[in-house]
């Protein structure tokens, strides 16, 4: 470590966020090595460290021989002060050596909030933010992630967007550039063959034009490159196992625990979930993979706590065996088995007496909507006896805190539907009330809003967001509305949600606008120490664009879309009869009730699309 | 089983690890090693560790002593597994029944490196020896009652100076290790009192004393 980091290190606050060295961590000889990958996370060490994708995407990487994948983290605020003042680059954990010596740059964008920390990681690393302004072959700087599903705003800063699952194609990449240094080909060569690799978005290689009104008038790609630019779905995800050598943090992260990936992709097809989408076709792990993978990611990482992981744990088919087989290993360990994303229609005395056994966590479901009426639009189809029922289960269990989360602002809501949320919130209590165990412990039931953003790909693509002075007085009408004692409300930011919908569905020419809002000092706006409202007001000003145009205003069928570049194997048919179908207040059974037919079984050979349905 | 007493060091970029941290690094080495520890009982178990001396963040070590109670038999390679447990810049030295308690423990020996960027000034390290061995030591030193004047010469016990080349002033120091406690930075802010304010410092935990002086095992 040099003396310039030790003594900034000296003065920051919590150093070892910056120290690498950490159990598990790959380190690699540097002679055998002839491509060097910086795997970026544009947020802190805290939160990359715990995403699943990070954890997955090293592993995959590092397994393939000369080719060396480190991580690096976006620094806070004072870090980044100081990095700036000794003229300290941006550094990877496992060398320290620069980002800017690697041959790739690979940034995971989850987020849309995080895209001025990716380019403030750029700024950081002393490279130009533009792919244009990069002239050599290396370092390449790519993107990949959900956010990559809508690659237009950030299309001018990466040089290609990898779209869909990485486990296949970041390797198949790095084997093409690895040729393609030995081949000594310049970028703009690179990047044509690039395109022709299944899953691979070369926004430079596509011209994008404009109507008078500001809608896209046409996409029209170059030198043979693909549209649409079809996702990826990695094969043989069913019998495959979960990674279990995740580099073990020598300081608290925030999900701070072993975790295996049970289940990718969601059967339930709710309207306003972008992941459910994006994801298609569900697939389920194998318990016999899912307890193996389980066991030696404790191993090898000594954590005391398991989570299982997906979009819908309670979906898994055969969860049950796959719990009983963790708490053979767990049990006697003193290792507790954490099961996030339950859903409330099919949590049961069975499920729950497994949960609890080593330590009781709080009990999280998200019946996203307050009335059976709006429910039905979303698609959520969790019914209020439902969800009464497994909180008396819970209640009846020991469990004394529940949280409960919401969207508002959903399509379709009226008062009486933010209204709904307050009186179901009351049936919760009075459920406790008639069935806990233990009533002198008290009650805590936490309930929480967020501002709906309609995402690309979903069935409300074309929605329009409330308006910010609208949602706050959804906000302002649920309060005066929660009246109990044993219920409290928290919500989220507007203004946020706002820009984050601006963003999410923006198109190319907000580049100008996000390097703006870096230049005036965006760096970590994920987080509302850093967000400033007003700093994106101006930049988005300067370039005479107005967010409301992205986020509040209804689009046409008949639109081009900008994310239309990509596509996520669901025919843009299918939702626009999911929009239509909530219109109605309609529901779309589950993809193992019956296929609906979205269009994504065509992109992989396993998985709930071939175990029944219409197909089975 | 007995306490059993680890003798650990903690070096480079591990120094940067929270004594919260250390803590919960230590347990999921042994977790690793598959050495169960003994647990507390009740709602939440969590196994039986104490650290003797709480280290600051920053600061290195090779004399970090770690309480722990197995819930089984040691494993006759129990020293050889935790350290293939452990992450760069912790390592295990030394294992052993836990005999006298940290409590006793008194006296702390340092080695400190002071910079100096526009080179070491004149005299500097003989006036530090001098200044130091004078009796009186006064600087602000934060305590609970917020930050006060405060004589640390009765926590020295004897500190030497000595010129180490390219700008830095080797620092070795034996300084009260607890009851109360002086953490080493305030030998910098000393320095910085005589009018050889160092523009960085760092310090390696070298030894531990008992009342008399003895190493403390």
């Amino acid at each position: 470590m040099n003396e310039k980091l030790k003594r900034a290190l000296r003065r920051v606050e919590k150093p070892a966020r910056y120290a690498g060295g950490e159990f598990n961590r790959i380190v690699k000889n540097k002679a055998d090595i002839d491509l060097r990958v910086a795997l970026c996370f544009p947020d802190t060490y805290e939160i990359g460290m715990s995403n699943l994708g990070m954890r997955v995407l090293y592993d995959a990487a590092n397994r393939i021989e000369r080719v060396w994948c480190e991580r690096v983290f976006a620094p806070w605020g004072d870090m980044d002060a100081e990095m700036r003042a000794a003229g300290i680059p941006l550094f990877a954990l496992e060398s320290g050596d620069d980002v800017r010596d690697f041959d790739i740059a690979a940034f995971s964008l989850g987020y849309e909030m995080a895209y001025t920390a990716a380019l403030n990681m750029l700024s950081l690393a002393g490279l130009p933010l533009r792919s244009a302004e990069r002239e050599n072959l290396t370092p390449l700087v790519i993107a990949g992630g959900a956010c990559c599903f809508n690659p237009e705003p950030m299309a001018d800063f990466f040089d290609l967007f990898l779209i869909g699952e990485g486990e296949e194609l970041n390797c198949e990449l790095y084997e093409l550039l690895r040729a393609a240094k030995a081949d000594r080909l310049t970028k703009p060569e690179f990047l044509r063959r690039a395109a022709g690799l299944r899953g691979v978005y070369v926004p430079s290689l596509y011209g994008v034009s404009y109507n008078a009104d500001g809608t896209v008038a046409g996409i029209t790609p170059r030198e043979g490159a693909p549209l649409p630019v079809v996702k990826r779905v990695a094969a043989g995800f069913v019998s495959s196992a979960a990674p279990s050598g995740a580099v073990v943090p020598s300081t608290e992260i925030v999900h701070d625990r072993a975790a295996i990936e049970l289940l990718r992709g969601c059967i339930r097809g709710c309207r306003f979930c972008q992941a459910g989408y994006i994801y298609r076709p569900a697939r389920e792990r194998e318990p016999e993979k899912l307890a193996e993978s389980g066991i030696s990611a404790l191993k090898a990482s000594g954590y005391d706590e398991l989570t299982l992981l997906s979009l819908s744990t309670s979906d898994h088919s055969r969860l049950l065996e796959v719990c009983d087989r963790l708490l053979e290993y767990c049990e006697p360990r003193n290792i507790s088995l954490s099961l996030p994303s339950l859903r409330a229609d099919n949590f049961s005395m069975e499920l729950m007496s497994r949960v609890q056994r080593v330590r009781k966590s709080g009990l999280t479901f998200a019946p996203e909507a307050g009335s059976r009426r709006l429910r039905d639009i979303i698609n959520k189809n969790v019914t209020e006896e439902e969800l009464l029922n497994t909180c008396r289960i819970a209640f009846e269990g020991g469990w004394s805190s529940v949280k409960l989360y919401f969207m508002l602002g959903l399509p379709g809501e009226t008062d009486e539907d933010v209204l709904a949320i307050a009186e179901l919130s009351n049936r919760v209590l009075h459920t406790w009330r008639a069935h806990a165990k233990n009533k002198n412990r008290g009650v805590r039931i936490a309930v929480s809003t967020s501002c709906f953003v309609p995402k690309p790909h979903t069935a409300f693509q074309w929605s329009a967001q409330v308006p910010r002075e609208e949602y706050s007085r959804r906000v302002s009408l649920l309060r005066e509305n929660m009246r109990a004692k044993s219920v409290t409300y928290s919500w989220h930011d507007a203004d946020t949600s706002f820009i984050e919908a601006a963003l999410a569905r923006g198109d190319r020419r907000l580049g100008a606008v996000l390097e703006a809002a870096h230049r005036r000092g965006g760096r970590l706006d994920a987080w509302g120490e850093y967000f400033n409202i007003g700093r994106w007001l101006a930049s988005f000003e300067e370039y005479g664009l107005d967010p409301d145009f992205y986020a509040c205003r209804e689009r046409a069928y008949s639109e081009i879309l900008p994310w239309s570049v990509v596509s996520s194997g669901v025919d843009e048919s299918f939702l626009i009869s999911e929009n239509e179908a909530a219109k109605r207040g309609e529901t779309t059974p589950d993809c193992r009730t019956k296929c609906s037919g979205c269009g994504a079984r065509e992109l992989c050979g396993e998985g709930v699309c071939y175990e029944g349905g219409l197909y089975g | 089983m007995g306490k059993s007493r680890l003798l650990m060091s903690k070096l480079g970029a591990a120094k940067y690890i929270s004594h919260l941290d250390f803590m919960r690094t230590a347990r999921r080495a042994f977790a690793r090693a598959e050495i169960p520890l003994r647990c507390s009982e009740g709602f939440n178990p969590h196994p039986l560790m104490s650290f003797a001396l709480p280290l600051s963040v920053g600061q290195e070590s090779v004399c970090e002593l770690l309480d722990f109670e197995t819930a089984g038999e040691m494993p006759p390679d129990a020293l050889r597994r935790l350290n293939a447990a452990l992450p760069e810049g912790i390592s295990a030295g030394e294992l052993y029944e836990a005999g006298r308690k940290p409590g006793l423990l008194r006296w702390l020996e340092v080695e400190g490196r002071l910079y100096y960027d526009g080179g070491i000034p004149d005299g500097a390290s003989e006036a530090l020896g001098v200044f130091f061995a004078s009796g009186s030591l006064v600087i602000r030193l934060k305590t609970k009652r917020g930050e006060q004047e405060t004589d640390i010469a009765p926590r020295i016990r004897g500190a030497a100076f000595t010129d180490a080349g390219g700008g830095v002033i080797a620092a070795r120091a034996v300084i009260s290790a607890q009851n109360p406690t002086l953490n080493p930075d305030a030998i910098a802010a000393a320095a910085g009192a005589a009018g050889f304010a160092p523009d960085f410092a760092e310090w390696r935990r070298a030894e531990i004393y008992d009342e008399d002086m003895r190493v403390f095992r």
